[in-house]
C-alpha cells in the first residue's frame, strides 16, 4: 500500500494543495485531485480504496481516475515521495510492477 | 504537478532577526534576555546556521535582509564580524543591519564595519530622551555613552538609526524622541511598543489603547515639524500607525516572510513571539518553515482573526506578539488597538 515518505508534507491553506519536500526544499502546487489522491496515500488504503474514493468525490469515471492516479503515483514513486509499503524494496519494484 | 518554489517572490525580501549572541553587557527593565551569561562563542554553530538560511533563500530565489544582534552584538566582535563576511560574500544576502544598545561602538569598531558594501544601517537603541528617562531603563551611564556612539557613527557617514522602545516607564519621552533624533541628525527613528509577556510584566509596562493613541498622534505631530527640511525620517511601517497616517502602516510580516533566530539555532516567529518553532540547525529551515502550525495560523489573513472587517486589516492587523500575551491567541485583536 503507498504511503507518503516522511520527508515530504502535504499542506492546503486558503486557496492552494501544496507538496513540501522538506529536505530539498521543493514546493510543488497540486490539484485538488492529487491532493486528495496524497492525503488517501496513508499505507493502508489501497489502490483500488484511492480509486474508488477519488471516483466518488471528483464525480470521474474509474478509467479517468486510474490514469490520473497512475500518472501520479508514477512521478511521485520516480521522486520517492511515496512509496509502497508492501514492498521491500520500496518504489523501484512498485514502479516495474505498474 | 508543478515545482513552482513560489515564485511569485523572486528576489523579493526575507527578513531575519539573528541574536547571533546570548549576552549582554546592560540589564535593561523590559529585555526580552532570559540568560545574560553564556560567554562563549561557537563560530562553527554560526557557520552552519549561515549555510542553512543561504540554501533557503537560494531556493525561494529570496534577497535576505539580516539584523544581526544579541544580547549585545558588539560584545563579541570577532563574531560579529565572522558572520558579516559570510553574508557580504552571498548573492543571497542583501543587506545588513546591525542592532546595538551602542555602549561599546568605538573608532576602531566604526572603521572596520564600514568597509561591509552590505552594511544598510546601525541601529541604536535610546530609550528616553534625556539621561534620566534612558538611563533609568537601562542602567546609570549608558545614555552618554549611546549618545556619543550615535554621533560618531553619524560621523563617519553610516546610515544610523534609533529604536525607542515605548511603555508605560518612558511614555513621558515618546513625544521628546523626534526632537533629539533631529538634534543628532540620525536617518531613521522608530517608536516600537514593548510586548509585556507575562502579567508581571503587563502590570509594570502595558500602555492601554486610549493612551497609545495619544502618544502616538503625538509622536507623529512632533516628527512632522521636527524633521522637517531634515533627513531624518519616523518609520512608520508596523501595525497600528495607519490609523494615524492611512498611507503609514504594515501587517506583521512573522510567518510570512521574516523569522527570528537565535545563538543556538533555535527558530522564533519574532523575537517578541517566544513560541520555539524548532531549531535551525537540527530540523532545518524548510521543515519549520513548511510545517510549524504556529506559522499557519500566523499566515490566517482572511476573514480567520479579531481584524476581520477592519478597513485598516490589509496595513495593519496589530502586532501578533502583543495579541497573543495579551489574549493567548494570536489572532486575537490588539489590545493597544483604539478602535
Ligand atoms: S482592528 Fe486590527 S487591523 Fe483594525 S486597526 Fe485594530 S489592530 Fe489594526
Ligand atoms: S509579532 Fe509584532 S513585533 Fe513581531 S513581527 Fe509581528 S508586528 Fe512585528
Amino acid at each position: 500500500m503507498l504511503i507518503l515518505a516522511d520527508t515530504v508534507s502535504l499542506k492546503q491553506d486558503e486557496e492552494n494543495f501544496m507538496l513540501f519536500d522538506n529536505i530539498s526544499g521543493n514546493i510543488y502546487k497540486l490539484n485538488e485531485l492529487s491532493y486528495e489522491i496524497l492525503s488517501l496515500c496513508d499505507g493502508k488504503n489501497t489502490d483500488e480504496d484511492i480509486l474508488l474514493n477519488i471516483t466518488e468525490s471528483f464525480d470521474a469515471t474509474i478509467t479517468e481516475a486510474e490514469k490520473d492516479f497512475e500518472g501520479l503515483v508514477r512521478i511521485l514513486l520516480d521522486k520517492k515521495y511515496i512509496y509502497d509499503n508492501d514492498n521491500e524494496k520500496g518504489g523501484e519494484l512498485y514502479e516495474k510492477d505498474l | 504537478m508543478d515545482g513552482y518554489n513560489d515564485k511569485k517572490n523572486i528576489n523579493k525580501d526575507f527578513y531575519v532577526q539573528w541574536h547571533f549572541i546570548d549576552s549582554c553587557n546592560l540589564r535593561c527593565v523590559h529585555c526580552y534576555q532570559n540568560d545574560y551569561n553564556h560567554k562563549t562563542l561557537d563560530l562553527n554553530i554560526l557557520k552552519d546556521i549561515f549555510l542553512k538560511l543561504d540554501e533557503a533563500m537560494a531556493k525561494w530565489k529570496m534577497k535576505c535582509f539580516v539584523s544581526l544582534t544579541g544580547g549585545e552584538p558588539f560584545l563579541k566582535p570577532e563574531g560579529l564580524f565572522y558572520l558579516m563576511d559570510m553574508i557580504e560574500s552571498s548573492d543571497n544576502f542583501k543587506n545588513i543591519a546591525i542592532l546595538t544598545n551602542g555602549t561599546l561602538i568605538d573608532n576602531t569598531l566604526i572603521k572596520k564595519i564600514k568597509n561591509y558594501k552590505k552594511l544598510a544601517e546601525v541601529q541604536v537603541s535610546l530609550d528616553g530622551h534625556d539621561e534620566e528617562s534612558h538611563d533609568g531603563v537601562r542602567g546609570e551611564g549608558t545614555f552618554l555613552k549611546t549618545i556619543n556612539s550615535i554621533k560618531m557613527l553619524k560621523n563617519s557617514g553610516i546610515k544610523t538609526a534609533v529604536m525607542f522602545t515605548l511603555h508605560k516607564k518612558n511614555i513621558g519621552s515618546a513625544s521628546n524622541m523626534p526632537r533629539l533624533a533631529a538634534l543628532l541628525n540620525i536617518d531613521a527613528l522608530t517608536v516600537e511598543r514593548m510586548t509585556a509577556m507575562s502579567d508581571i510584566e503587563r502590570d509594570e509596562f502595558f500602555i492601554e489603547a486610549s493612551d497609545l493613541k495619544n502618544v502616538y498622534f503625538d509622536v507623529y505631530a512632533s516628527a512632522k515639524t521636527e524633521f522637517k527640511n531634515k533627513n531624518t525620517k519616523l518609520s512608520v511601517s508596523r501595525p497600528l500607525w495607519n490609523l494615524i497616517d492611512e498611507n503609514a502602516g504594515g501587517y506583521c510580516p512573522a510567518g510570512l516572510s521574516s523569522l527570528c533566530i537565535l545563538h543556538d539555532g533555535a527558530l522564533l516567529p519574532c523575537r517578541r513571539l517566544y513560541l520555539p518553532l524548532g531549531n535551525i540547525l537540527t530540523d532545518g529551515l524548510f521543515k519549520v518553515w513548511y510545517n510549524s502550525d504556529i506559522l499557519w495560523k500566523l499566515r490566517k489573513r482572511n476573514g480567520e482573526n479579531g481584524c476581520a472587517g477592519c478597513s485598516h486589516a490589509d496595513k495593519c492587523g496589530g502586532c501578533k506578539a502583543i495579541s497573543y500575551y495579551y489574549n493567548r491567541d494570536l489572532n486575537s485583536k490588539d489590545p493597544q488597538c483604539w478602535i
